[in-house]
């Protein structure tokens, strides 16, 4: 797994590239966090259209970092543009319910 | 029905092989053709079980983990995943949706919910201080035989 970061206009970009599971979850979870708090980032967006792979593990990783940054008043919202099997992940884990969802990153960033 | 292919694997419970334990069951279910999203849907079901053998039956020590995989005739596949671990106290409480024994820890509680929406079958047996075995079977659609190309 791997990751880029980028704040544009007070918005941070999380894209995730990868493989996200318990592992690479305890490797990058303190890292995240880090950018997320910080003090010019206004709105967080998850990008995890590169993500190749992911368990439930992974989910409550991302449920983790959007709690992060609601704790600390960041406005938050997901772009999900990935495959059928992350789609099916994320709705059986209910995550629908808590994040939004778009499917371009230009919609996630309006 | 009859056995056509199996494999056994032995690892230690360490969070890197969680990786190498779904790639490996990808690579022996490969055989059958699977579609990208059955063998995507496998290992998922299989990085679960490891993960709850790393996390939840060996805690903060390394034990073994066996991982057993056979293909039956009609294109069945069935993977064990045992360990020697602590045990589930209640398999039916560990088996519902969000149920977690570690709310503080980023956990979803959705291990098993995942493996049963992406396997056909999940079977549970769980004896606390012994370990647990989880046996999941799923039905490969049959591409190759009939020549068709999807």
């Amino acid at each position: 797994m791997d990751f880029e970061a980028i704040i544009m206009e007070g918005t941070l970009i999380l894209k995730i590239k990868g493989e996200l599971d318990q592992y690479n979850a305890d490797r990058y979870r303190l890292r995240f966090d880090m950018k997320i708090v910080s003090p010019e980032v206004q709105k967080v967006v998850i990008d995890i259209s590169e993500l190749s792979f992911m368990d439930s593990s992974g989910v409550g990783f991302l449920v983790g970092r959007f709690k992060t940054a609601k704790a600390f008043a960041k406005r938050t919202c997901s772009w999900f543009a990935t495959s059928n099997y992350i789609n099916k992940l994320l709705s059986t884990c209910g995550i629908e319910k808590l994040i939004k969802k778009y499917t371009t990153i230009e919609e996630a960033l309006s | 029905m009859k056995v056509l292919n199996y494999m056994e694997l032995k690892i230690p419970s360490k969070a890197q092989n969680e990786s190498f334990a779904r790639v490996a069951v990808a690579a022996f279910v490969a055989q059958l053709d699977p579609t990208l999203d059955e063998i995507t849907e496998i290992k998922t079901a299989v990085s679960e079980a490891v993960t709850n053998s790393i996390i939840h039956a060996y805690e903060d020590k390394i034990g073994e983990i066996i991982i057993k995989g056979k293909i039956y005739e009609n294109y069945v596949v069935e993977i064990e995943v045992i360990d020697f671990g602590k045990g589930i106290e209640d398999v039916e409480l560990a088996r519902q949706p969000l149920f977690t024994t570690k709310p503080d820890q980023e956990r979803s509680g959705m291990g098993f919910t995942v493996m049963e929406t992406f396997m056909d079958k999940l079977e549970i047996t769980s004896e606390v201080g012994k370990g647990t075995c989880v046996k999941m079977l799923k039905a490969i659609k049959k591409r190759k035989s009939e020549g068709v190309e999807n």
